[in-house]
């Protein structure tokens, strides 16, 4: 990994100093450079002794600086760049005096440091390599060596040849002179490689490839040159070569050359861009050039090597070829084993069942079984050797799947892992998901038969109430009523007062229960109707009927009107019944004597209306509100007994029935009480709920 | 004691399990010229209406052992008992079980509290049209 840094002030201000350093070393390269090339060759000593070595050095010092300041990792590979750059000083300072001199010959001691500056370089870039885990990809090293082995040629037939061949060459000359092209050769292949498999995007790793490049095409001219011009002006190779020189030493110094030992991550294909495999096409048929130029120049030597070279190259291709196939089908194979892996996680449920499947996949996905799903916490994670995609569940980290990083760096591999720690996750998340739902369905189902059981409970409580009460007021009233009969003997009057009272409170207890007993249901839900088609003229008829003896009583007249076509309503008849004696009933009880009752009945359309209007002692304002209310009783209601549930009946059967219940009271005045029932049931109305057993 | 006219008295069933109710349907039903035998429990009731026979039941719904329901049942399984009207008292209040009885095989019910007066009248009118 680059280094990565904390972005403090101090360290923009580092930054800051960092670029401005960068470019005056670069003002500083380009005058250097554009005055060696305006001095005109005869200062020797100038260019020679002072600008070249100058720029050597500057180079050196730069690459070193930019070690020591940005801290790359495997700082190796700068540090042989730089040795190779000290190697091209010290040649250039010797070439210089031997110039100067006048005793330069050619091999001299200077050509072991020019040539010991090649390997140099292409050592710092295989350490480079090796450091940035590169070596993932065998496409580029097959393009390397198209590359190479064309160069080779190049080198071998169209320089090295010449200095063989000419017999005024001494051995030693001849090799050293040799030598040259095949250090640059050397050089282009690692270089080539190098570049093949990285990203071009920082500066530095720019100015290195454009350095090296000038450093190759300044070595070509002066070869060039030598062979074909013998001697002259080196004018040109020394100023490419320079310039290189200092390019290199700006790439050392810039920011980003730590991206030189970068971690690559993963090794990105070579892209199959047309200009690529234009160009690699073209330099594999460097070979036919080779041969053309022989032909032309009458020259045909080492035929075998070209044909080697030919072969050499062709293999190489057709290797490339197996290679993509197999990448493909390497490819295909991890597309198989991750969509077996997706269908495996619908399957399966269960956290070990899930991990081992994850297992599985990770094993296929990466050959040689260094691929495990660990749990978090489990066994620390050596986070720069392993690559690790994360599992997460609900926002918490509960696992990772790891893989040696340079088993993972085929393309692709590292997104399939990812792929199989998402899918992990999901899986995990999912399951977590139905578990809590299947509790919540279980807690759900629990409370329900809780519920069932009290409801249960509740039934017969009220059933066993009903039955406990009642039996007892059925002695009461029985032996009551026998008594009075008179059939067991006769009672004196105070007697048939005394006996008369206790049948009245027997009735009127039983009253009572069957109120409570009424109310308990509608709670419940269970009221149950037993509908017909009703005429309510007929029921108000009875109730009125039934209140008169008490009516009497009390010195108060009751009435009843309604219309001859009173459409039936499909009601419950006894509850409608209930419904008009209470109402009746409290307008006995609370109208004083010489009051009136009367109660009207008229028919809308599909609504059959009641009107109870009392001249009775009416309800106080604030109380009306509350007059439905459950055991509520007006606070003028003074003597008369009730137990406030008559009202809250009634409400309950017009509100069963879908119909409206209003009042109007003015207090000395009188109350009236307005109901309105629909003729029929209205069409969306459930299923009405049958009492249970 | 009025008796009527030439048949013998007929035989009335009574059974419930509180005391005082069961001697005011004796009192009531004697009183009216019936014989009565009583029972305190559903398999009282049933040894003693298969022993003897009588011409009518009136069973309480709430007994112990069998419950009226079951006593019903019962009778109404027995050839001997078969066609025995029978008449069961009760206090429960949802309408759902007065079809129980109807189901279980009873002629008529009648709700607690009730007049002892009314009950008799029931059972005249029933043993008038055999």
């Amino acid at each position: 990994m680059a280094t990565a840094r904390l972005h403090t002030e101090t360290a923009e201000a580092g930054h800051r100093a960092d670029a401005h350093l960068w470019r005056a070393a670069a003002w500083f390269a380009a005058a250097l450079w554009a005055t060696y090339v305006l001095v005109p060759s005869e200062h020797t000593v100038l260019r020679g002794l002072v600008l070249y070595p100058l720029g050597d050095v500057a180079a050196v010092v730069a690459v070193v600086y930019g070690v020591r300041r940005y801290r790359p990792r495997a700082p190796g590979a700068w540090l042989l760049i730089a040795g190779g750059l000290a190697s091209f000083t010290v040649a250039d300072v010797m070439l210089a005096i031997l110039e100067v001199q006048g005793t330069q010959g050619f091999p001299s001691v200077a050509d072991v440091f020019y040539l010991l500056a090649y390997p140099l370089f292409a050592g710092g870039l295989v350490v480079a390599s090796r450091a940035g885990f590169r070596e993932g990809g065998r496409g580029t090293f097959i393009d390397a060596g198209i590359i190479t082995i064309a160069a080779t040629l190049f080198a071998l037939l169209l320089i090295t040849s010449t200095y063989i061949a000419d017999p005024d060459l001494s051995l030693a000359a001849a090799i050293v002179a040799s030598a040259y092209p095949l250090a640059d050769v050397l050089l282009l292949a690692v270089t080539a490689q190098f570049l093949l498999s990285t990203s071009w995007r920082p500066l530095a790793l720019r100015l290195l490839t454009v350095s090296l490049a000038l450093i190759l095409v300044g070595d070509i001219f002066y070869s060039v040159q030598e062979l074909y011009t013998s001697g002259g002006d080196k004018r040109l190779a020394d100023a490419l070569l320079l310039a290189g020189v200092l390019l290199l030493g700006l790439a050392g110094l810039h920011p980003s050359m730590t991206a030189l030992t970068a971690t690559a991550g993963e090794v990105t294909l070579p892209r199959y861009s047309v200009r690529r495999v234009v160009s690699l096409y073209l330099i594999s048929l460097v070979p036919v050039v080779v041969l053309t130029i022989q032909a032309l120049t009458g020259r045909v030597d080492y035929v075998w090597i070209t044909l080697l070279a030919m072969v050499a190259i062709a293999a190489l291709v057709v290797t490339r070829f197996v290679d993509l196939v197999g990448r493909t089908l390497r490819a295909a194979e991890r597309e198989a084993a991750l969509s077996r892996f997706g269908s495996d996680l619908l399957f399966r449920s269960g956290h070990e069942e899930l991990v081992t499947t994850a297992q599985r996949a990770a094993d296929e996905l990466v050959p040689g079984g260094s691929a495990r799903v660990i749990e978090a916490g489990s066994e620390a994670i050596d986070e720069s050797a392993l690559f690790t995609a994360l599992v997460v569940v609900n926002g918490r980290v509960v696992g990772s799947v790891v893989a040696d990083q340079r088993l993972t760096a085929e393309q692709g591999t590292q997104d399939a892992l990812v792929t199989v720690a998402r899918g992990l996750s999901l899986a995990l998340e999912r399951d977590s998901l139905l578990a809590a739902e299947q509790a919540t369905a279980d807690s759900l189902a629990e409370q329900n038969a809780q519920l069932r059981e009290l409801d249960r409970m509740k039934d017969q409580l009220v059933s066993s109430v009903s039955h406990e009460l009642r039996t007892p007021l059925t002695s009461i009233g029985g032996y009551s009523e026998m008594l009075l009969g008179r059939e067991f003997g006769d009672l004196n009057h105070d007697q048939q007062d005394f006996v008369e009272v206790i049948d009245r409170n027997a009735r009127r207890l039983n009253r009572i229960i069957d109120d409570i007993l009424f109310v308990a249901r509608v709670d419940a839900g269970r009221l149950s109707l037993e509908r017909s088609w009703v005429d309510v003229a007929a029921v108000a008829a009875v109730c009125v009927e039934a209140a008169l003896p008490r009516a009497r009583l009390g010195e108060l007249t009751i009435g009843l009107t309604a219309p001859d076509d009173l459409e039936p309503v499909w009601a419950d008849q006894t509850r409608l019944t209930q419904m008009f004696d209470n109402l009746i009933t409290n307008a006995v009880k609370f109208t004083p004597p010489g009051g009136t009752i009367t109660v009207t009945l008229s028919g809308a359309e599909d609504m059959v209306s009641a009107q109870i209007a009392d001249t009775g002692i009416g309800i106080p304002p604030g109380e009306v509100d509350r007059l439905f209310e459950r055991f509520f009783r007006a606070s003028t209601v003074g003597a008369v007994d009730g137990t406030g549930l008559g009202l809250s009946i009634v409400k309950s059967i017009v509100e069963v029935h879908d119909g409206t219940i209003a009042v109007t009271s003015a207090e000395g005045v009188g109350t009236t009480f307005t109901i309105e029932l629909p003729v029929r049931l209205p069409a969306t109305r459930p299923a009405e709920t049958e009492a249970a057993e | 004691m009025s008796t009527e006219a030439s048949s013998p008295q007929p035989v009335i069933l009574v059974a419930d399990d509180d005391e005082d109710i069961l001697h005011l349907l004796t009192f009531r039903l004697e009183r009216s010229g019936y014989t009565v035998v009583s029972a305190r429990d559903g398999e009282e009731a049933l040894r003693v209406a298969r022993e003897h026979v009588p011409d009518l039941a009136v069973l309480d719904v709430r007994m112990p052992k069998l419950d009226g329901y079951e006593v019903t049942r019962a009778l109404r399984a027995d050839e001997a008992t078969r066609r025995m009207p029978i008449i069961l008292l009760t206090a429960k209040v949802q309408d759902g079980d007065v079809q129980r009885g109807f189901d279980a095989g009873a002629d008529d019910y009648v709700r607690k509290p009730f007049s002892p007066q009314e009950l008799r009248s029931r059972v005249q009118a029933i043993l008038g049209r055999r």
